[in-house]
Formats: structure tokens, C-alpha cells, sequence
């Protein structure tokens, strides 16, 4: 099964993993752990009331964080990657992943036209467009997989 | 030029492959990786890769009241994936895509540790070829 399609007309938008929960500042690390645990998902992005993209944290983080002894003390407002770089939903992908490259980014988040963060993009989708690009067969579990299907209903 | 379905693994070897040891102290790997800018070093014992860390194991450590006494092999992740020269990148990133995973460390046929391939290679070559 080869999987076809023009990456140059392509949005980031479509390669979106949608997120289903964002957290603030004052959530504690238990909880995220358990968010990231219930939703098994690996980024979870902090918002302010508005939706506006505050910071990120990854599983990593967690995990790291997790192992030191003053763990407890600490919230999604002090282990967040503050400023991540965010871009819209419409914005083509290759310009979304020379930027990464340019900037060593692992992530990058999507935002709606309101400027409210809906999704995440990450160096791991990217793995996932390249291994197509080299025509390999696609990884059927992948995310980049089920946004073609979703989007397009089916494959060549 | 290499068509990019038959590259592998030995166009990822370089002569400078930024490495540390594993009684490096974690403050030496965290100012490395700063005055570098790069986000996975192997710790190297004998010429092999023992492990890896990335900027996300030492973000925090900081955090931890002995800092001082951390070294790489506290804090490395072990056993990190590791090919061959004649690996073909694909199955490389096929690899990497479904375990997650962001580097891996290219060894040669002595089991010397010669070169690495990263996500970051990956946005480049996805760059490149969506122009």
C-alpha cells in the first residue's frame, strides 16, 4: 500500500492531533501526569481564560520533573515552555517545517482564525511525512494516517 | 546527487559528533549543549554510545538539590537506539515514527559511534523536498 500525496499543497491544519483538554497555569503535575496518562497523549498546551497559547509541556518534561524530589511543589506554570511557537491552521507546511528546522523546534501548536489553540503539530508528524515522502508504507496508526483518512476517505 | 529513497545511514557521519562521557558532570553537558545549540548528545564510553540525552532530560535539572553531584549517567537515557553505516533511511525514520523517538546514533563496524541522525534532520530533509 503506497500512499500519495502532494505535500507542497498541503496545510499544516491537516496534520493536526486535535487537542480534547488544555490546562492552566495553576494545574498541578499530578494532574497533568493523569490527563496525559487517561488521554495517552504527549503535549499538553497551557492556555490563559481566553484560549491564548501561555506554554507548553510535554510527557518528558513531566517525566523528568516527576523524579525529582520537589516535584510536588510545582504547577504548569512553572514547568511550561513559555512562548511556543504557534502558527494558523491555514499556514502551508512546508513553511511550518523549515521554520522547525531552522529553530530545532520540537512542536509547534495550531491555532484557530480566533487565535484559541486547537491542535498540536510535532517533530514526530514530521518523522511520519517524511517516512511517506520515502514511500514506504504508511503506518496506519499513525496521526498523519487517520487526518488523510478523515479528510480524504480513503488512499491510492 | 544521491536520490533521497537510497540514502543511509553513513551520510549522517561526521568528523565533529559533539559527544560527552559518562562521568561528565550534568552542569558540563547542560553549558555544552548551550554554547552549541544542539539537543541530543551521546555519552561515549571506549567509542560507544552508552546512552543520550536530550535538552528535555537536563531542562530541569536545576530543580534537583544535588545538581552538583549529577553526572551524564545519571540522567542519560541507556541503551539508545543505534544503527549501522548501511542502514537505509528509511527504515531509519520508519523506525523513529513509531516509537517516537527523536535521534539515533549511527555506530561503525568497530561499534564506534560515528554520527547521528535527529528529528531535526528530518524537518530538513522535509524542507528541502516540499519547496
Amino acid at each position: 500500500m503506497k500512499f500519495i500525496r502532494d505535500l507542497k499543497k498541503t496545510m499544516i491544519g491537516e496534520f493536526v492531533t486535535t487537542f480534547i483538554s488544555t490546562v492552566d497555569e495553576s494545574t498541578s503535575l499530578n494532574e497533568i501526569q493523569e490527563m496525559m496518562d487517561i488521554e495517552k497523549i504527549r503535549h499538553i498546551p497551557i492556555t490563559s481564560k481566553e484560549g491564548k497559547a501561555l506554554g507548553i509541556i510535554s510527557d518528558r518534561d513531566v517525566a523528568v520533573i516527576s523524579n525529582l524530589e520537589l516535584a510536588k511543589k510545582y504547577t504548569a506554570g512553572d514547568l511550561m515552555t513559555p512562548n511556543p511557537y504557534c502558527v494558523k491552521s491555514d499556514s502551508p507546511l512546508r513553511e511550518v517545517v523549515a521554520e522547525m528546522a531552522r529553530k530545532k523546534y520540537g512542536s509547534v501548536l495550531v491555532k484557530s482564525e480566533e487565535d484559541k489553540v486547537i491542535g498540536i503539530f510535532t517533530s514526530t508528524d514530521a518523522l511520519h511525512a517524511l517516512h511517506d515522502l520515502l514511500g514506504e508504507e504508511i503506518l496506519e496508526d499513525s496521526e498523519y494516517y487517520k487526518s488523510f483518512i478523515s479528510n480524504y476517505g480513503g488512499h491510492s | 546527487m544521491q536520490i533521497l529513497e537510497d540514502q543511509m545511514a553513513e551520510n549522517y557521519v561526521t568528523n565533529n559528533l559533539t559527544i560527552v562521557t559518562p562521568d561528565a558532570s550534568v552542569t558540563e553537558v547542560y553549558d555544552l549543549m548551550q554554547r552549541t545549540q544542539i539537543r541530543h548528545v551521546p555519552v561515549v564510553e571506549a567509542g560507544k554510545a552508552v546512552g543520550i540525552i536530550s535538552d528535555r532530560d537536563i531542562r530541569f535539572v536545576s530543580y534537583s538539590t544535588n545538581v552538583t553531584q549529577l553526572l551524564a549517567s545519571d540522567i542519560m537515557t541507556s541503551e539508545p537506539y543505534s544503527v549501522q553505516l548501511n542502514t537505509p533511511l528509511k527504515e531509519i525514520v520508519t523506525y523513529m515514527s513509531k516509537k517516537k523517538i527523536n535521534s539515533t546514533l549511527i555506530h561503525n563496524s568497530d561499534d564506534k559511534v560515528v554520527g547521528i541522525f535527529t528529528s531535526t534532520d528530518a524537518l530538513n530533509i522535509l524542507a528541502d523536498h516540499i519547496k
